[in-house]
């Protein structure tokens, strides 16, 4: 609990010399537009290393975050990527959560040879030896989501994206899948990443007027929130004319108001709703540690799990060296709430199990579809057919 | 636009690649990135006396000039797309990237960001390059025949007295009637009419038959 009554000053510093502690660098944003995902990402983070510390440590060390908030401000995370691995003289950082932070920390990382653990779902085509992606990559979630959509809902799809990397490629992908299964997408449209009530008004004008069997929303953090808020209020029929995204996940809903959101889709590696007890267990010591009104989501649960696996490696490795660490955790299995992960050696991607849930009046997704097992990640799409269908009608 | 994207890669993995490059840290990397991004590779360190003759598109580390001569004998007239694999930025190397008429270049220490760019840019640019060169032969070829058909015309006009649009007519029925083209029919026509003025001769109308 080392860092936990000083989590709401903007430095956690080292309290214990560095040869008795495990240092590691934590970079996610706490305010600005992705505060409540990235604020989940660190709740995931902080939570595991809390437990592994209760639990003695790695090698009876406790591991010790220096955490800075970036703010969701690229030059921020840049600055401050080179003052974890400058002054503060660490290595491994969990952290980032857009792509843009990602590339934006990354030549740095690369330089000083050091270890990025980055838990968002991205748009894959990366492959550095200095990062170990857990989040989801396209093959992970968004293959699945077309069919459900197409035999669920209907073939005409309304596209609304926020303008960045990561909706651009999704859309870019998601339409050749819709196409390719017969659907069509009848309109596209990208609003700024800060996209207010009266960008989005027009775009929610378009949606009353064509009709959509369904919406699929790349829009994030706050402006998807508005959005979400502006689709209740316009009285769709959500049971049958739905958002369905890749990002607006339980702890999103729960501020936008559960009431607002029954019906929407989402297309994650995880939900609160999982079943199992490893799950059951992640879900308590999070209400534990954040209250019971918390919830978990894809967000915290890839945060937390990658910081457990780290944990293992380092124990294995008794190094924090970049590339021990690298070695170490490839080998690794790890029972994360989610299910069994593992890291492909090819890729540095994390095996995941693709699931789509139906969020639920209490704000909570029932699981309507998920994957036999872990399904390999695919980054480049090399192997991943887009005519493959991955749900039976 | 459409499905554009996607074809970039398709092409990608479509490719026949073979990597010039000793097998140490930085053949490695390339050749388990190119692999990861989904690509058929070989790989083949010294340069190969010839091609494999399926290769179309080649890594290969270019650090002196002998190096390209022995390149061009290797590649004789085949004509792949070259990604060099550069070491220095001294004048020679750029000179060797430049006579080896590269369509993208890669620098070491090699990193995995950045090969996908080079390659796709390579494999499209070649392409194009195949593409305008092949109509570049094209339009030389129409250029040519058409100053031979014009020449022919003039020898046609001259020694038979003919306007020009007779002239033409005769060459265009001739070349239709039998199947050649009317850039060969003027060829021969000025072929046979430097023999004949060679022999101080001209070529005389035909008599019409009684």
């Amino acid at each position: 609990m080392l860092y936990a009554n000083r989590l709401g000053t903007q430095r956690v510093s080292a309290v214990l010399p560095a040869n008795d502690s495990w240092r590691v660098g934590v970079l996610f944003s706490r305010t600005g537009v992705t505060s409540v995902t990235e604020s989940e990402h660190l709740s995931g983070t902080m939570l595991a290393i809390e437990e592994i510390n209760a639990a003695g440590g790695v090698l009876e060390r406790p591991i010790v975050p220096i955490y800075y908030d970036p703010g969701a401000d690229n030059r921020a995370y840049r600055s401050l990527a080179r003052q974890l691995l400058t002054e503060d003289e660490v290595n491994i950082i969990f952290g980032c959560s857009m792509s843009a932070s990602r590339k934006a920390v990354l030549p740095l990382i690369e330089r000083h040879n050091g270890l990025l653990l980055y838990p968002s779902m991205y748009e894959g085509f990366e492959y550095s030896e200095n990062v170990l992606y857990t989040g989801a990559t396209l093959n992970q979630n968004t293959f699945a989501l077309a069919d459900f959509v197409l035999q669920r809902y209907g073939r005409r799809v309304f596209f609304v994206g926020a303008d960045y990397i990561y909706p651009r490629e999704s859309n870019r992908v998601m339409r050749d899948l819709i196409e390719s299964k017969g659907g069509e997408v009848i309109a596209e449209h990208y609003l700024p990443l800060d996209a207010d009530e009266k960008a989005l008004e027009p775009m929610l004008q378009e949606i009353l007027r064509l009709k959509p069997d369904a919406v699929f929303s790349t829009v994030i953090g706050q402006s998807a929130q508005k959005f979400y808020r502006m689709y209740a209020d316009a009285g769709f029929d959500r049971r049958k004319t739905p958002i369905a995204s890749l990002t607006m996940a339980e702890s999103e809903i729960r501020v936008i108001g559960a009431e607002k959101c029954s019906g929407h889709v989402l297309a994650a590696t995880y939900f609160q709703t999982v079943a199992g007890e490893a799950n059951e267990r992640f879900v308590a010591a999070y209400k534990g540690r954040f209250g019971k009104e918390a919830t978990t989501s894809v967000w915290s649960q890839p945060a937390y799990a990658q910081v457990h696996l780290f944990a293992r490696a380092l124990e294995r490795a008794g190094s924090l060296d970049s590339h021990k660490i690298s070695k170490a955790v490839l080998w690794e299995e790890f029972l994360a709430p989610e299910g069994k992960i593992s890291f492909d050696s090819d890729t540095r991607h994390a095996w995941l199990t693709p699931r789509i849930g139906v969020a639920r009046s209490d704000g909570l997704f029932d699981i309507e579809w998920e994957a036999q097992g872990p399904v390999r990640p695919d980054p480049y799409l090399t192997t991943t057919r887009f005519e493959e269908t991955w749900l039976r009608a | 636009m459409k499905g554009e994207a996607r074809k970039i890669l398709e092409d990608l993995r479509r490719a026949r690649v073979l990597v010039i490059h000793p097998q140490d840290e930085d053949g490695g990397l390339l050749i388990n990135h190119l692999k990861r991004l989904g690509c058929e590779v070989r790989a083949s360190w010294p340069l190969p006396a010839v091609l494999p003759s399926d290769v179309d598109t080649l890594f290969v580390l270019v650090d002196d000039l002998p190096m390209v001569d022995q390149l061009s004998i290797a590649l004789d007239d085949r004509n792949p797309a070259i990604i060099a694999i550069v070491t220095y930025e001294s004048p020679t190397s750029l000179k060797a990237i430049i006579d080896l008429n590269a369509h993208g270049v890669i620098s070491k220490p090699l990193r995995p960001l950045g090969i996908l760019t080079q390659f796709a840019l390579a494999r499209y640019r070649h392409g194009y390059e195949t593409r305008l060169s092949g109509k570049v032969q094209k339009l030389e070829e129409t250029l040519k025949s058409r100053r031979q058909v014009e020449k022919a015309i003039k020898i046609l006009v001259e020694l038979n007295k003919i306007d020009d649009e007779s002239a033409y007519r005769l060459l265009r029925d001739q070349a239709t009637a039998k199947r050649v083209t009317m850039s060969s029919i003027a060829q021969s026509i000025i072929t046979v009419n430097e023999t004949m003025s060679g022999l101080g001769l001209t070529v005389a109308r035909a008599a019409k038959p009684e």
